[in-house]
């Protein structure tokens, strides 16, 4: 092949931390208009790779060519001078600020020097919120009265505003539904027809197949492989991830099915959701599934007395009940996992023994001693099972990986040994590795004779776990899909037929 | 990982090396420093405060800050005191407990209900209660007229065995009993779990509005005792009783270890806290500094405190990070 040139070039690059090699010996070439994927597990040393592009590690090694040219990225501010723009996993607006300002923050425009050019602000924004299709927001709004999927939006617009020839998205979809990531990939396609480059960091393989031209893997900081996306498949890509063959990844579960455990009739919330009614079995996954605001963890909550519920009735192993508080749930043995694990689930700061016990010594329990030291066998047995890295009990648990702090809240949740395990998204955000070892352990969990319900946004996940999904739509029962009669790809079906427009 | 222990046991018995420190430093400064009736009238010094800032640590270890309604609390305590005095004994305690009772649970149910900012909220009920009292009694001080007044001039001046104020005796007591309900019970570590982070422990099963009010009432009897022993010291009550407690009581807290974001520190740490402070001050005296520039000294030593707990924090987190 003759010398072409890339947008971007990296050549051999290595990122250390002290003695450990967070990227090592990485070369990638995205061309214009390409969108190159970079797949691995938590830790493989992608973020630290996307980092030492933004100019955060000044201190790599290695040569990166922008449109040819040899240049040292040695600041954030050089990184945005090449043209390189970043949009974080996590989001970075400010909040009370509206979304104009937002957008054009790097660049505000000014009249005679010192005064901010309202008029100009507010025309150059609009050009950028049309961009990615939010032309029906005010420019004048403020970002914290944004949807969650707006506000991605709008932080993409402000990495558009700085008119980058190369633009990094990091989990760019983690907060997004499928419709919602439908149309960011229209969005990302448009723009790479005008020439821009994409370097794109996803979890979902799914949507790594969709979008990109090119797919990386790295394992351990090292180059795994890249190939055309026509040349490889899904499965291929999880084994260069993962290191092994995981072709059972969801293996198939007999589901030995026995009592009723939990029953909802007619249940009813208004505005929320209404006329639920559905069973969970001993032994048995009910799956639910919707887009986010379909009103999937408002019933979850409701269902545990952590929010109301208006109408219907709840029977929970035959006897009638209305969980007035979140401990009372708890003390029946129902667990709720919800969704956001670092706002909700993990108290960040405090080591990962004293989380895992936390809701059972403190929300379970009776009594009027706290009593941690008792259950350090369990937590120690707990961690082993679902090999929580480090296998430290006093390690700080905000200092894991999400992978691991992941697996942390299922422990939490598991040591209250429930009989009804609610899990809202319980793999969001997680590489695939620890991913199937949460599948493993609540398959274990429902397989010693007790019920889940998983909710999630990963149709492959519901899928592949349940045996039954409940499908809701806008608050509304589609229907429940049964397993055995149908399968996944039926599922999928069923989602297009709401309009959702999602494949596996 | 030597330095990360290092940071770590300094976070933990700072206020201990401090005190340390202070002791060191009394005896040199002077030969009478370490006679008993100095070390207890160090105690007696302190005693008020530390039973205000046992109380002040609840809110500021379950993560709402600072209470800064206590200075019109331990007001309105002493004029409950002195005005139920004639009613006898137990039923003046029980009222001025009530009192603490009443304007902790309300100041706990406002700002756990309806997520007001703690210290907008208990400073503006400090000017309310401040003012309420003005309108009512005036500025003037107000004196019991009724009652074994005899009896209520002792709760200040009884001396356990001859020689152990009361007050110290109850901070000792009250202390001892929050350290263990902080440290051990169940509650105890709701309130910590609470202040870690309210929404965890919500999704955790804990009933975090009942936390924070049980606080602000942990703080308001706190307030209220020590109103209590104000106006049997003087006899009397005035609105302006509590002025300046408020600061030295978050300046012992702060000095214990507990940071102001919850969920970290002792009710020991905060007894040291308290023990540095009156340390502090009795040295001050013997080396004959005046109350202002003792002020002064006590400000700064604020100020560099917070200065240093925040690095020591930072320092951590990047080691550890």
């Amino acid at each position: 092949m003759e010398k072409e040139t890339y947008a971007l070039e990296m050549k051999h690059i290595v990122k250390r931390f002290s003695s450990f090699l967070a990227v090592n010996d990485i070369s990638i070439q995205v061309q214009k208009g390409e969108v190159h994927a970079v797949c691995g597990e938590n830790g493989a040393g992608k973020s630290t790779l996307m980092k030492v592009l933004a100019g955060e590690y000044p201190d790599y090694e290695g040569q990166i060519f922008i449109n040819g040219e040899e240049i040292k990225i040695d600041s954030p501010t050089k990184a945005k001078k090449c043209g390189i723009a970043i949009i974080h996993q996590e989001l970075g607006l400010a909040r009370p600020i509206t979304v104009a300002e937002n957008i054009m923050s790097g660049a505000l425009p000014r009249k005679k020097g010192i005064f901010l050019d309202r008029k100009t602000l507010i025309e150059k924004s609009k050009v950028y919120l049309k961009m990615v299709g939010l032309d029906y927001i005010s420019p004048n709004a403020l970002v914290s009265s944004l949807s969650q999927h707006e506000a991605q939006l709008v932080e993409i617009a402000k990495a558009l505003s700085s008119n980058p020839g190369i633009l990094i998205m990091d989990e760019p979809t983690s907060s997004l539904s499928r419709d919602e990531a439908k149309r960011l990939f229209g969005i990302i396609r448009e723009l790479t027809a005008q020439g821009l480059a994409v370097l794109y960091i996803s979890h979902f393989l799914s949507e790594v197949f969709e979008i990109s031209d090119y797919i990386t893997t790295m394992r351990d900081g090292k180059h795994v492989d890249t190939v055309k996306k026509e040349d490889t498949t899904s499965e291929a890509v999880i084994r260069n991830m993962v290191g092994k063959d995981i072709r059972d990844f969801y293996a198939e579960r007999k589901a030995d099915v026995g009592e009723v455990v939990l029953q909802a009739k007619s249940l009813t919330r208004y505005g929320f959701f209404k006329n639920i009614s559905f069973e969970v079995h001993e032994g048995e996954i009910l799956g639910i599934c919707g887009l986010s605001g379909a009103g999937r963890s408002e019933l979850a909550r409701a269902l545990v007395g952590i929010d109301v519920w208006d109408e219907g009735e709840l029977f929970y192993q035959g006897e009638k009940i209305k969980n007035r508080s979140y401990s009372e749930a708890i003390r029946r043995n129902i667990a709720y996992l919800s969704e956001d694990r670092k706002l909700q689930g993990l108290m960040l700061n405090l080591p990962i023994g004293e989380n895992i016990v936390s809701a059972k010594t403190v929300s379970q329990s009776k009594t009027f001693w706290y009593k941690e030291k008792e259950e350090t066998g369990q937590v120690k047995k707990l961690m082993e099972e679902l090999q929580v890295n480090p296998p430290n009990t006093d390690k700080i648990t905000g200092q894991l990986s999400g992978g691991n702090q992941q697996k942390v809240l299922l422990a939490k949740w598991l040591m209250t040994n429930p009989k009804l395990l609610i899990l809202d998204e319980p793999t969001r955000g997680v590489d695939v590795g620890a991913k199937s070892m949460i599948h493993e352990a609540v398959k274990r969990h429902v397989n010693k004779g007790n019920a889940a319900i998983i909710i999630s946004s990963d149709l492959m996940e519901v899928g592949g776990l349940s045996d039954r999904v409940l499908i809701l739509y806008h608050g509304c029962q589609r229907g429940i899909i049964d397993k055995e009669q149908d399968n996944c790809s039926e599922v999928s079906l069923l989602m297009l037929a709401n309009g959702d427009g999602a494949g596996l | 990982m030597k330095k990360k222990s290092g940071l770590e046991y300094i976070g933990k018995f700072g206020t201990y090396m401090i005190v340390l420190f202070l002791l060191i430093a009394g005896c040199l400064v002077s030969d009478k420093f370490l006679s008993l009736t100095n070390l207890v009238n160090i105690l007696d010094a302190v005693s008020y405060l530390g039973i205000l800032a046992s109380g002040m640590a609840l809110v500021t270890y379950c993560g709402q800050s600072v209470d800064l309604s206590t200075p019109s609390t331990i007001a309105v305590a002493s004029f409950v005191s002195i005005l139920t005095l004639k009613f006898g004994m137990f039923p003046m305690l029980f009222c001025t407990l009530a009192s603490g009772v009443l304007i902790g649970a309300l100041n706990g149910l406002v700002i756990g209900k309806f997520r007001i900012n703690t210290v907008v909220w208990t400073l503006a009920m400090s000017f309310v209660f401040a003012g309420l009292i003005r309108v009512v009694f005036g500025s003037a001080n107000i004196y019991p007229k009724e009652g074994n007044v005899e009896l209520f001039e002792q709760i200040s001046r009884y001396r356990v065995f001859g020689f152990i104020p009361l007050g110290v005796i109850v901070m000792v007591l009250l202390m001892a009993v929050l350290h263990i309900f902080i440290s051990r019970s169940r509650i105890g570590r709701q309130f910590k779990l609470v202040g870690c982070s309210e929404e965890v422990a919500k999704y955790s099963g804990i009933n975090v509005l009942k936390i924070i009010v049980l606080s602000f009432v942990g703080s308001g009897i706190a307030a209220a005792v020590t109103g209590l022993f104000i106006a049997s010291l003087s006899i009397s009550a005035c609105y302006n009783y509590g002025t300046g407690y408020e600061f030295r009581a978050i300046t012992a807290v702060v000095l214990s270890g507990m940071v102001l974001d919850g969920g970290r520190g002792s009710i020991a740490g905060v007894f040291g806290g308290v023990l540095a402070i009156g340390l502090l001050n009795n040295i001050m005296t013997l080396l004959g500094l005046n109350s202002f520039l003792q002020n002064v000294v006590t400000g700064i030593v604020f100020i560099v405190i917070v200065w240093f707990t925040n690095y020591t924090t930072k320092k951590l987190e990047a080691l550890n990070g």
